[in-house]
């Protein structure tokens, strides 16, 4: 295959599809999927390593982490993950909806998806609001008793300290996806994305269930172990 | 375009949800049984938590992130890093399970803790912080 | 140059239409997607960091002059120590070969026109030069004093110096170092040319592959580590502070799971090149090509599995210990096979005493100490008496100074012609390697002496027996900074003024050579087809006459058979 000498300026030339470092789009649809699950595998890495931290201290401190567990508001986290499993549902059918060309569905699903990721950051931060209030913050205003007077076992201060890291880092993530996903929303309205070239919409898709699936990991291990 | 093996229909990414939401209700309901009272030890409640997150995680990647249906090197990628992740857990954690501490006269484990009242000795002072 | 045997002189102009001509403004050059100019932005930083590394290791022989503590004060003498390490091994070591090299050949070798993703690739210079200036930064406004590794309660609790400003720095290094890995990996996936089978791929290519995938599965959890370590600082969560609950041994745990395979993201891509750099100036195919490749690979597996080796004395359970003692000899092996295998394609080669050549052959008798010296540390029982003395900071740097960087040199000598055009001064070239090579040893051989003495690494004193041998070490580290600072000099004078090199200046084969120097902006005119095997070496000797070494060449059309190929 000769490549015309009047088509080779630089490298790579500005945006084409297939982009011109490939030599056709399923070159290009490998690559990326290949690309998105080694960004996921490094997000595997860098979750893994709190989430071993915390089962360290869970082993070493387990009454306080009990306790902590307690603390947190187990039903607002259930509607959370019941959200967040509805928007990874609508974001699959958003990719069907890519894959097969139609391109209303897909802008129906991908607003969706949009709205369900905003009411998990929304019932995150009323979260984050009722634990404020209770003192439960480190580094903000963690005290050692609460405000119906009982005292909080020592360690528990370090499973709020996870607890908040851990879930912060979470919604970080979500709101760094509902950024691209609006970005991704108006693309997809003006048509860019046919049943020929859809890889963004696959990759996000990709993002978006990794998302749900550090969630679906997080949730029992901060709300759910209480005993 | 033609690269998925065999693309999962609407029909089944809506079974697969109703299964995730209904192991999330079993999550849920699992967690407010106490199992340390019909088995011993402290962890069933978090093996059975972990059992069924797994079964749920194991749903949204196969079907939901098209690994089952999807270029095969993806799967090696996604089987690599849950690999990796299993090396770290395991690793460190065999320091922890086989660290010997001693033990205090109700034959407790005793971490060196100042609160421990079984250290009745002079509490040390809390340590400075600058930061 | 006249004065080697077998490579002509050649005295060709420079083609008009290459990547470095291709757009003159700084914009065509911060905002290019060439992965060859990302890795000249590339080699431009690390030069710099290299540099800055070099000054606090200045200071450090310095002040180890004398046995007193009177060139430098303790505390000033920590932030040396801490500078020296961090800029050395973030900065300059985990990006040097891969972000330089690995960018400029990795498409090349394949038949690629590109990386699989160029705009991650300069995101990830970007993200190199972020972390170099927090770093920078940082050091500026005092430095820190923790040591590189961070050990906690210190630098979570008690360490007055920048220590978050460091971190920061760190931290979004470490996602250069991610994309990086990506990028290599994808590409190599997906984007090797037709004919290009993994078997044939250069073996610089598959351990950049194996570095990449160290890069990809172990950065993370650094950047874990640095995110909780910040969090223990500024919101006083007690995540490692044992006197709230924490375990300053999970810090290490965590710390040590990226840092040690770190250390082989930075020797095999410095093996990958030696491999290329022994099979041109040997003139052989590599012994072993298959087995070469293999333990790339099983170094990246193996190394994810030893990190408690650098915590025998931490407080880990000697459970641990003996597991992790046990698996680290294990992670000896494949780079013992790699030795083996250079010194197998040395024998009966036709071997050609280049500059590059000198470094290969410094590389493999410094890289055999520097790696037999791990096995006394592998040792658990041994162990426990040289940690933390300068046996420790004498065996590490054999690898990374001896290893790394002798291959860093090696590589950029040996593709300088490619990546300029030109050819620098041979005999310049051969005096810097001999400066380095003897400067090298009597800086660090000294260090284990001292170490098995007894000196503890990361004191500013040391008792008055000491001193002869800390001389010795002061004495070769000035030779050794003449060495480097040499090639400095005549590299850059050579990127101007050298003489112009054509196309295959050292007659290697691979696929890089086949292009002009520098290369065009788009590689390849045409996508090249792989017909042949790595390292199809001829005799290109006047007595070899021009015949192959290989035994039966195919005709055109035909596949080369793997029986017809084996042995000499």
């Amino acid at each position: 295959m000769v490549i015309p000498m009047s088509e080779v300026h630089t490298a790579v030339d500005k945006d084409t599809f297939p982009a011109s470092q490939f030599e056709d789009a399923e070159q290009q649809y490998v690559t990326a999927t290949l690309g998105m699950w080694s960004f996921l595998i490094t997000e595997i890495m860098f979750i893994g390593a709190v989430f071993a931290a915390f089962f360290v201290y869970r082993f070493r401190w387990h009454e306080a982490f009990v306790h902590g567990a307690e603390e947190l508001k187990w039903m607002l986290g259930t509607i959370n993950t019941v959200v967040l499993l509805t928007s990874s549902y609508t974001m699959v059918l958003a990719v069907h909806a890519a894959r097969h060309g139609a391109q209303k569905a897909l802008v129906r699903w991908l607003v969706l998806t949009f709205i369900l990721g905003c009411a998990f950051v929304a019932i995150k931060g009323t979260e984050y609001h009722i634990e404020y209030k209770e003192h439960l913050v480190p580094g903000l205003n963690y005290t050692e008793i609460s405000h119906t007077g009982e005292v909080r076992p020592v360690q528990m201060k370090l499973f709020m300290g996870f607890y908040f890291a851990m879930t912060a880092v979470h919604a970080l993530h979500m709101l760094v996806g509902l950024a691209v996903l609006g970005a991704l929303i108006v693309f997809a309205k003006r048509g860019s994305f046919t049943a020929a070239y859809n890889n963004p919409i696959d990759m996000f898709g990709l993002y978006w269930h990794f998302v749900d699936l550090v969630w679906v990991f997080l949730f029992p291990t901060l709300y759910l172990l209480r005993h | 375009m033609s690269h998925e093996r065999h693309e999962p229909g609407v029909k089944t990414y809506t079974l697969i949800y109703f299964g995730l939401l209904i192991l999330m209700t079993a999550t849920v309901a699992a967690a407010f049984y106490d199992f340390n009272r019909i088995l011993p030890g402290h962890s069933w409640g978090m093996i059975i938590a972990f059992a069924i997150a797994s079964v749920k995680g194991l749903l949204i990647v196969l079907y939901f992130m098209h690994v089952l249906s999807g270029p095969r090197r993806a799967a090696v990628f996604a089987g690599a890093g849950f690999l990796w992740l299993g090396i770290l857990f395991v690793l460190i954690f065999c320091d922890y399970a086989s660290r010997q501490y001693p033990v205090n006269p109700r034959g407790e484990p005793r971490y060196i803790w100042q609160n421990d009242p079984a250290n009745a000795v002079h509490p040390t002072e809390q340590a400075s912080h600058p930061a | 140059m006249s004065s080697i045997p077998y490579i002509p002189a050649i005295e060709v102009p420079l083609p008009a239409d290459n990547y470095l001509t291709a757009g003159n403004s700084l914009k065509s050059w911060l905002l290019t997607k060439d992965h060859k100019r990302i890795a000249i932005l590339y080699l431009i930083g690390i030069t710099f960091f290299f540099f800055i590394g070099g000054i606090a290791a200045t200071v450090i022989r310095i002040e180890l002059l004398t046995p007193k503590r009177d060139f430098v004060s303790a505390e000033a003498y920590n932030r040396m120590f801490t500078i020296h390490g961090v800029v050395m091994v973030f900065l300059y070591l985990i990006p040097s070969i891969p972000a330089t090299m690995g960018n400029f050949l990795v498409p090349l070798m394949i038949g690629a026109r590109d990386l699989a993703f160029p705009r991650m690739n300069l995101a990830s210079w970007y993200l190199f030069i972020g972390g170099g200036i927090f770093t920078t930064l940082a050091i500026i406004l005092g430095g820190v004093d923790t040591g590189w590794t961070f050990y906690t309660p210190y630098s979570s609790v008690y360490s007055q110096t920048n220590v978050v400003l460091t971190v920061i720095g760190i931290f979004i290094a470490g996602f250069s170092s991610i994309f990086t890995g990506l990028n290599f990996i994808v590409t190599m996936h997906t984007m090797r040319c037709p004919g290009m089978w993994w078997s044939r791929m250069p073996l610089f290519c598959w351990s950049i592959y194996a570095t990449s995938v160290i890069m990809l599965l172990a950065t993370p959890v650094l950047a874990m580590t640095a995110v909780l370590l910040l969090i223990e600082r500024a919101f006083n969560v007690p995540i490692f502070d044992p006197a709230r609950g924490g375990d300053p041994v999970l810090f290490q745990h965590l710390f040590w799971f990226y840092s040690h395979p770190a250390v082989y993201i930075m020797v095999l891509p410095g093996m990958g090149v030696i491999s290329e750099l022994v099979a041109c100036f040997a003139r052989k195919r590599i012994y072993g090509y298959g087995l070469v490749a293999a333990s790339s690979i099983a170094i990246a597996a193996i190394s994810f599995l030893v990190w408690g080796h650098h915590m025998f004395v931490s407080g880990m359970s000697t459970y641990g210990g003996l597991i992790f003692s046990f698996l680290s000899f294990f992670v000896a092996v494949p780079s013992a096979i790699k030795v083996v295998n250079w010194i197998a394609t040395l024998h009966k080669g036709s071997i050609v005493f280049t500059t590059p050549m000198l470094y290969a052959i410094a590389f493999i008798g410094l890289f055999v100490i520097g790696g037999l010296t791990g096995l006394f540390l592998a040792t658990l029982a041994t162990d426990v008496h040289l940690t933390d003395t300068y046996f420790i900071v004498a065996h590490f740097h054999y690898i990374m100074v001896g290893g790394t960087v002798t291959a860093f040199m090696g590589g950029i000598h040996f593709w300088f012609p490619k990546m300029f055009g030109r050819r620098y001064p041979e005999w310049a070239g051969r005096i810097a390697a001999g400066f380095i090579f003897f400067g090298f040893n009597l800086t660090f051989f000294p260090q284990f002496l001292l170490g098995y003495l007894g000196m503890p690494r990361r004191y500013a004193g040391y008792p008055e027996e000491f001193q002869v041998l800390n001389i010795l070490s002061t004495a070769g580290a000035s030779i050794l900074a003449i060495g480097y600072l040499m090639p400095l000099v005549y590299l850059l004078w050579s990127m101007k003024y050298g003489k112009p090199a054509g196309p295959n200046p050292w007659l290697a084969m691979g696929m890089e050579w086949t292009v002009s120097s520098p290369p065009p902006a788009h590689n390849f005119h045409k996508v090249p087809v792989c017909r042949e095997e790595a390292y199809a070496y001829f005799d290109m000797t006047p007595q070899g006459g021009n015949g192959p070494i290989l035994k039966k060449l195919p005709g055109p059309g035909q596949k080369l058979e793997r029986t017809e190929w084996s042995g000499t």
